[in-house]
């Protein structure tokens, strides 16, 4: 019995020391962290969000423009990466009707020839989000909203 | 050479169709968790195992942890009735699911039996076993199917043949792959799986009147053998009378001392459990970015030299070779584990032959495949499982509200994902520190000369720490994205191949800049 208490403390003890270790200083950027150990290109994460307008550190606008074409993806990134909180903006056009379904967050989007369809949403749900073409069912993408 | 480029190209846009939508139930909202994470978990896994057998290391821990309590259950009326309840409910569970299934609605998330079937049977069931023992043994629906037929036709499940040795636990762990094959690759309709359950609980009632309802429930079906296994991690053991009237018994032990109480005893045996673990480690590569560009970006390359055939028949082998690596997945581990068996046993001096041992330690094993089964997929518990109290008010999808909750729509529970990470590399360090224990405890009953059990103990210690780490490097690994298409035609004039966008990665566009920057992940 003392034993085993003796060995949880060390446990906790060493659990503890090693979290410190690893953890990296600046929390707000996590996904980088990830991404970049995992493939060096992935380091792209900020080029995901084109015309960010940094209005303060702490609410971010991400604009994210998403093209198209017979059902398929022709022009944007079908990886979106944001962190929590920041305000999301998609812009999508499309040659065909369909509809844009966002799960997790359950949006949709009347797509539409002609018309720019636009989902504005406060990324406040932490996770990885299909973007799914519900007519055509097929998913474009994902959306991976990274917590703080 | 112009072929080949854009076969590369177009390789890298092929996937899946989704990240999200790939299981046969249930959208998985987990991002992959933080690369430091993966890093204080693996050292975390090493240093801790170091820890349990410096304080664990005699030989008198072995024999003291292993006491038991034996309670009397007189076979009274009240567990009888209890007990009479639960095999209904059990029987009636399995034929609504199988209706359900069969005259349902067709859109998968609003039909009760793949919520049911995968969800709350085969997660919460399966996590239920491992709190309160093995159940299933009880209230088999199908055994009790067989019971009910016996009772009204004595002598219909008599073994008309003995079951033969060599079969073993095959015929659960064949279920077994074609279970995780249906998860996984199965994209059926709720029909599909209304049939398969009807064909299943046919094909094993029909196994049971040939072989004898005790072997064949005993090792050839999926759910009794998995759920005894898994009913192994429990306190509690439910000992049932071997006559009528005779009574019953709850054992009581400590959590996971039961996978100690025997060694398994077939080889194929060894293969499910493994399996357990296999699959599950599948189930969270084979979607990840690296894996799938193994085949898009280095396969296929190669194949298309030599088969000329358009693309879209590389799909197909695509999803053939997802397949193949699923069923090959438990061989790979048996081949590491065998390996870590074998320097046990020269460490040990070879006292035991290596079969010996590896069916000696196979249990051992399982607590790392439980945890890492509950980190991969509780979330979805969590989500998708309140949806059930919707469903049970209109099971058939036609318009009736049984309970009144027919029209709650729930938003599904998505949980924070840092309380995900943490919960996830928490358990996975809580399974390995139970596994090396185990590990080590089985090593000190066989080897209790001491030094010899130190020694005997460091293969597999070795071997824990790296199926953890993969474990856990696994749930961090980035997620490819995007979807099975064709590449774009060539637009005139252009020189470079166009390629339509659904990037495994971010920000390939395809247009204004070079379409060949391929994600060398």
């Amino acid at each position: 019995m003392v034993k085993t208490v003796a060995f949880v403390a060390v446990s906790l003890v060493v659990l503890i020391a090693l979290w410190i270790f690893f953890k990296p200083q600046h929390t707000d950027q996590p996904a980088q962290d990830g991404a970049k150990a995992v493939a060096p290109l992935a380091m792209d994460v900020p080029t995901a969000a084109p015309g960010q307008a940094a209005q303060s550190p702490s609410v971010r606008e991400d604009v994210f423009e998403l093209t198209i074409q017979g059902g398929r993806l022709t022009s944007g990134p079908a990886l979106l990466q944001v962190h929590q909180g920041e305000r999301v903006t998609l812009n999508i056009r499309s040659d065909r009707r369909d509809e844009l379904h966002l799960h997790g967050y359950d949006l949709h989007a009347e797509l539409g020839p002609g018309q720019t369809a636009s989902l504005q949403f406060a990324a406040d749900r932490t996770g990885r989000f299909g973007i799914e073409l519900h007519k055509a069912h097929t998913e474009l993408g994902a959306l991976e909203v990274y917590p703080r | 050479m112009e072929k080949i480029a854009r076969a590369v190209g177009a390789s890298v846009l092929l996937l899946c169709s989704g990240g999200a939508l790939a299981h046969a139930m249930g959208v998985v909202y987990n991002l992959p968790i933080p690369f430091w994470m993966y890093a204080f978990g693996a050292s975390g896994a090493l240093v801790l195992s170091f820890l349990v057998v410096g304080f664990f290391v005699t030989p008198q821990g072995a024999a003291r942890n292993l006491r038991t309590i034996d309670i009397d259950v007189p076979a009274t009326r009240a567990p009888s009735a209890v007990l009479g309840i639960l095999r209904v409910l059990s029987v009636f569970a399995l034929l609504l699911t199988i209706l359900a299934g069969l005259v349902g609605p067709a859109n998968p998330f609003a039909n009760f039996s793949l919520t049911f079937f995968w969800i709350i049977f085969a997660l919460g069931f399966t996590y239920l076993t491992a709190l309160i023992g093995d159940l299933y043994a009880l209230i088999n629906p199908l055994r009790v199917i067989c019971d009910g037929i016996e009772r009204l036709n004595p002598g219909a499940f008599r073994p008309r043949r003995p079951y033969p040795p060599w079969l073993g636990y095959y015929p659960a762990l064949a279920f077994y792959m074609g279970f995780i094959w249906l998860e996984l690759f199965g994209q059926a309709p709720p029909r599909a799986l209304g049939l398969v359950l009807l064909v299943y609980s046919i094909v094993n009632i029909a196994g049971a009147a040939l072989f004898g309802r005790h072997a064949w429930f005993r090792q050839a079906e999926l759910f009794s053998v998995f759920l005894r296994l898994i009913g192994k991690i429990a306190p509690v053991e439910y000992r049932p009378g071997q006559a009528c009237g005779e009574r019953g018994r709850l054992r009581l032990r400590q959590p996971f001392i039961g996978l100690l109480q025997e060694p398994a005893d077939h080889s194929s045996l060894l293969l499910f459990v493994l399996f357990m673990l296999s699959s599950t480690a599948f189930d969270g590569v084979h979607e990840t970015r690296p894996w799938v560009l193994l085949f898009w970006k280095w396969i296929y390359p190669q194949l298309t030299r030599f088969i000329d055939q358009p693309y879209l028949y590389f799909v197909d082998f695509y999803y053939e070779w997802q397949w193949a690596m699923l069923l090959a997945s438990p061989f790979f581990y048996l081949a590491i584990y065998l390996l870590f068996v074998w320097a046990m046993k020269i460490a040990t001096g070879g006292q035991r032959s290596v079969r010996d041992l590896a069916l000696q330690f196979a249990f051992s094993l399982i607590p790392i495949a439980f945890v890492y089964n509950v980190t991969h997929y509780y979330t979805l518990l969590v989500d998708q499982g309140p949806a059930i109290l919707t469903m049970i008010s209109d099971p058939f999808g036609a318009g009736w509200d049984l309970f009144g909750t027919a029209h709650s729509h729930r938003t599904p529970i998505i949980l924070l994902a840092d309380g995900v990470w943490h919960t996830q590399v928490g358990l996975i360090l809580f399974g390995h520190i139970v596994s090396v224990y185990l590990a080590h405890m089985q090593a000190l009953e066989l080897f209790p000369k001491g030094r010899q059990g130190v020694w005997s103990q460091l293969p597999m210690l070795v071997l824990m720490v790296l199926l953890t780490t993969i474990g856990l490097r696994i749930l961090s690994l980035p997620i490819a994205a995007g979807q099975v298409q064709d590449p774009l035609p060539l637009p005139s004039g252009s020189a470079e191949p166009a390629f339509a966008l659904a990037s495994v990665g971010p920000a390939l566009v395809a247009t204004s800049r070079s379409p060949t920057r391929i994600d060398h992940g």
